[in-house]
């Protein structure tokens, strides 16, 4: 796999020149591979959100480097080249949907970008299916769910065909269902279009399926590596701010109790495996 | 302090062509120092409804009495009634307004026309019930808080204007487990030390798992059950049909027990959770089966 997105020496500060200038990112290094789905977390304030949005030059850096595809964020007359190749998608689908056809909607990232209609036509056809959002196509978007609005968000994103989707706290507002349905399609597009996702979240269950979790805290990574090498770290996410998922709670609360269970428990499935093997 | 709701029907842009129904007659009686977890897919009137127990919504078919008082009657004074029942909007931290943490927690009582002293003791004491040190957070900006230190300054905001009713409304959406955590803990403080009563919107099912002594789940504007938590989340498969989850623990448990496994398959937490499972493994290994 090769770098997507380099990060080098990165530095953000907030109300530079004023009289409160804040440190949001110091020194951060991180190399994103093509193709992988990264997690990253952190307490409020982090820095997690402050990091994403240099992926797609939203944010340019005080000080450092970030490059996309090996073009400079900083460059500011390529930061077309720089979103075409990754797509942002927020907490709020409310602020995302701007038009009142979810088709439409979908269709107006690929129009900015000047593309011929009967490609715009597919395009939409293709990013509603994937999202399995085809048969709402003609609705009005305020009219879905959470976690349909935020699937055409998503979709909306995917029409301008990045290389890469950032998602931002995407299932913050969701309920349980809606939540499940945004992992899920955040998934699907990693494993079948290729394409690397890049997910911020505050919910721990989210992440255990990622290719790797970075942790940041006080604008700085403390902890990259794989979900397991991660919540092994139990005291450590904790003090964090973090926590580890529920499963493993539970494998925790039943090891301290004598009871024997696998090592490396992230998902229910894993523990109930563990404590009663299907025959 | 009590709500009863009777036969409330609410419609949006009514007489409008765009008119749109979002509750169905809908009864239901909050008694005074409940913790009610209220709980339901996206747009299923879950806010329509909590928003009519304050007066931000007034009854025009249908009625809603808080303590007694018919919320749509000229008499009842619905200015002291929004005091009486605090509402913490979702993501409440975009309505701090003032430029200091003290400022926009005096906001409410000020415009009450509380003394100078009375207003500083609420501000005092309502730092204190959210957790935030007065000489620490006083003075501070805004700007310069966490997300879960601006949410208790939000909810301190609310609780200056000495409500016996708190509607909170999924007050932990988008904090960090830790910021979660503290305001869970603060809700539970509310209700236990001061019995406050509580109507708790989330969509974290563990959350409410934890919290709520009783649920009350709405679905396309109607209440769609009603009950004690266990009871609610025991019923698994209705709630996973209209787009609910239960809690992990559940899911855990009902798994355990589908391979044979002699546990509980309703409880609620962790701990609960560990000490089920711990009963039934060693009591397998403890005692002899007699037959």
């Amino acid at each position: 796999m090769d770098k997507l997105i380099e990060v080098k020496d990165l530095t953000f500060v907030y109300g530079r020149g004023t009289k409160q200038p804040v440190k949001a990112l110091k020194n951060v290094n991180l190399d994103i591979m093509r193709g992988e789905f990264l997690t990253i977390l952190g307490h409020n304030g982090s820095g997690k959100s402050t990091l994403a949005r240099h992926f797609n030059g939203l944010l340019t850096p005080s000080k450092g480097e970030v490059l996309v595809d090996g073009i400079s964020v900083k460059d500011r007359s390529k930061l077309w080249e720089i979103r075409k190749r990754v797509g942002m998608v927020f907490q709020n689908p409310d602020n995302q949907i701007v038009s009142t056809v979810v088709e439409e909607d979908v269709a107006f990232g690929p129009e900015n970008l000047g593309i011929p209609a009967d490609e715009i036509r597919q395009r939409v056809d293709w990013a509603l299916e994937t999202l399995n959002m085809t048969e709402y196509r003609r609705e009005e978007p305020h009219q879905l769910s959470g976690g349909q609005k935020q699937r055409v968000a998503i979709a909306g994103v995917l029409a301008t065909r990045p290389e890469c989707i950032v998602l931002d706290e995407p299932t913050a507002l969701l309920d349980p269902i809606g939540r499940n349905e945004v992992i899920e399609a955040a998934k699907k597009l990693n494993r079948d279009e290729g394409i690397t996702v890049v997910l911020i979240t505050h919910f721990m269950n989210e992440a255990i399926e990622s290719d790797r979790i970075v942790v940041m805290d006080r604008g700085e990574i403390t902890l990259s590596g794989t979900p397991r090498d991660i919540f092994d770290q139990v005291e450590l996410i904790r003090e964090l701010g973090l926590d580890i998922p529920m499963a493993t709670q539970i494998a925790l609360g039943l090891r301290q109790r004598g009871i024997q269970v696998a090592d490396h428990i992230l998902a229910a499935e894993e523990l109930v495996n563990s404590l009663c093997p299907s025959s | 302090m009590s709500i009863i709701v009777e036969n409330l029907n609410h419609r949006y842009k009514a007489g409008t062509p765009f008119e749109k129904q979002v509750l169905f007659g809908i009864n239901l009686a909050i008694g005074d120092g409940e913790f009610v977890g209220l709980i339901g897919p996206t747009q299923s009137g879950k806010t329509t409804l909590a928003q009519h127990f304050n007066g931000l919504f007034i009854a025009k078919d249908g009625k809603v009495l808080v303590d007694g008082k018919n919320l749509a009657d000229k008499e009842t004074d619905i200015v002291a009634v929004r005091h009486q029942v605090g509402y913490v909007f979702q993501s409440p931290e975009h309505q701090l307004f003032k430029e200091t943490v003290g400022e926009d927690i005096a906001f409410g009582p000020v415009n009450q026309k509380c003394s100078k002293d009375e207003v500083d003791h609420r501000v005092r004491e309502s730092m204190a019930l959210v957790g935030l040190d007065y000489d620490i957070f006083y003075k501070r900006d805004i700007f310069a808080l966490s997300g879960g230190q601006k949410r208790r300054a939000a909810i301190a905001g609310v609780l200056a204007g000495h409500p016996r009713v708190l509607v909170l409304d999924d007050p932990t959406a988008g904090l960090d487990p830790r910021g979660r955590e503290e305001i869970l803990e603060v809700i539970g403080r509310l209700h236990e030390e001061r019995d406050m009563t509580i109507v708790f919107i989330s969509n974290t099912m563990e959350d409410v798992a934890r919290m709520a002594k009783r649920i009350i789940v709405m679905n396309e504007g109607t209440i769609f059950a009603e009950g004690a938590t266990r009871e609610i989340f025991s019923e698994w498969e209705k709630l996973r049909e209209i787009g609910l989850g239960v809690p992990e623990t559940i899911v855990i448990m009902q798994q355990l027990a589908g391979r044979g496994m002699k546990v509980p398959v309703d409880t609620l937490t962790v701990d609960e959770t560990v000490e089920a499972i711990v009963k039934e493994m060693t009591g397998e290994r403890g005692q002899a089966q007699w037959s």
